[in-house]
């Protein structure tokens, strides 16, 4: 049993799946990328992008190795909500966030519906 | 004896658990509150691209301007804090590897690290000075212009020669100034340069917005971190404490 610290990743991207406004934006702000093989870290979903397309590109940045965090709109998470729920890795994180047009629900936002249920699931076990 | 142990135990257990109850609170509360000023400043990000491209025109601030060019980011994320426990040596690298991955305890932090943060701004500047520079010390060019005979248009190309050699050490950094620049004005790395040379200010304003969203966005990655790691492990005590 070795227990080994060392820094996970280091020089990481951002990658971003968002409309177009937000994707302008930080790219603007300076996280775009694009490599030899002309692969970008961002995708810009519109009317007509797909959910397969939107999928596929969950799965390449949660899978690339220089991808330390992955912004998606939260409106599109909402879309492929099955995989992003299934998602239990550290690194990428995800984040989601709100959009032009959808403003941010609390709702669905994993952490607060964990902490939430930590605390519904006070009384249930102290009833049983 | 062996109850009073156990006591000590359970409440040693106990205390841990508030101490991670609030911890998780704690987090929970940095999260709302950064995802507050997150909205707000991405809010004023998307008014102040909504100005620029009413200003510039809907086709001049699109996406097919993005640059293809291969090019890094300027804004880059370190990730620190991570501790990797490789449970025990299979023999195989790729698979220890693979491992080492996967099993990351503790919250995971992220730092955000900005390249070339003020380089934008001056090549407007250093340009207007190194024109000035360069006409001072080459006037016989404007006099060229007016003169015509050959042998005139020839001693002012020795007199420069000579004058090239007498500077060259002065000016060589310089010249080396002037090359970056003409480098940095064609950069398609700069973001703004995919939109037009001379853009609107209410795109740099974006620009600047998006960047302190960018900040507050590691930050509230941080937060989410925490509040995960003290949720586990508020779950695994508990467990612990059904458990006994």
């Amino acid at each position: 049993m070795a227990a080994a610290q060392a820094t996970a990743r280091s020089s990481s991207l951002i990658a971003i799946i968002g409309d177009e406004d937000t994707v302008t934006g930080f790219l603007l702000a300076g996280v775009g990328n694009v490599d030899l093989r002309r692969k970008t870290n961002y995708l810009v979903v519109d009317t007509k992008t797909t959910i397969k397309a939107i999928e596929d590109a969950f799965k390449d940045f949660t899978n690339r190795e220089d991808v330390a965090i992955v912004l998606i709109s939260q409106y599109i998470a909402s879309m492929i909500r099955f995989q992003i729920d299934s998602y239990n890795k550290p690194l990428p994180a995800i984040l989601e966030i709100p959009s032009k047009d959808h403003p941010y629900d609390p709702s669905q936002d994993s952490i607060l519906s964990r902490v939430k249920h930590m605390f519904s699931a006070e009384p249930t076990s102290s009833r049983s | 004896m062996v109850e009073a142990g156990s006591m000590r135990e359970g409440t040693g257990n106990l205390e841990q658990l508030d101490k991670e109850v609030l911890q998780c609170l704690d987090s929970v509360h940095l999260l709302l509150e950064r995802r507050e000023i997150l909205h707000q400043t991405l809010r004023q990000g998307w008014m102040e691209l909504t100005s620029a491209r009413y200003t510039m025109g809907p086709a001049r601030i699109s996406s097919p301007l993005f640059s293809l060019k291969p090019h890094a980011p300027s804004a880059v994320v370190d990730v620190r804090g991570a501790h990797v426990d490789s449970t025990e040596k299979i023999g195989v690298p790729e698979l220890e590897e693979e491992i080492a991955q996967v099993v990351i305890t503790g919250p995971v932090a992220f730092h955000l690290v900005r390249n070339r943060e003020e380089k934008e701004e001056k090549p407007s500047v250093t340009k207007l000075s190194d024109l000035t520079i360069s006409e001072k010390k080459n006037p016989a060019k404007l006099r060229r212009r007016l003169t015509s005979t050959a042998s005139e248009i020839e001693q002012d190309e020795r007199k420069d020669r000579w004058e090239i050699k007498n500077l060259t050490d002065d000016s060589a950094t310089e010249s080396d100034d002037e090359l970056t620049i003409a480098e940095g004005s064609k950069d398609t790395t700069q973001p703004l340069h995919w939109f037009g040379a001379l853009v609107s200010p209410h795109l740099r304003s974006a620009q600047s917005n998006f960047s302190k969203a960018l900040d507050i966005v590691v930050e509230l990655l941080n937060a989410q971190s925490e509040a995960a790691h003290a949720h586990g492990n508020v779950m695994s005590l508990r467990r612990a404490a059904t458990e006994n």
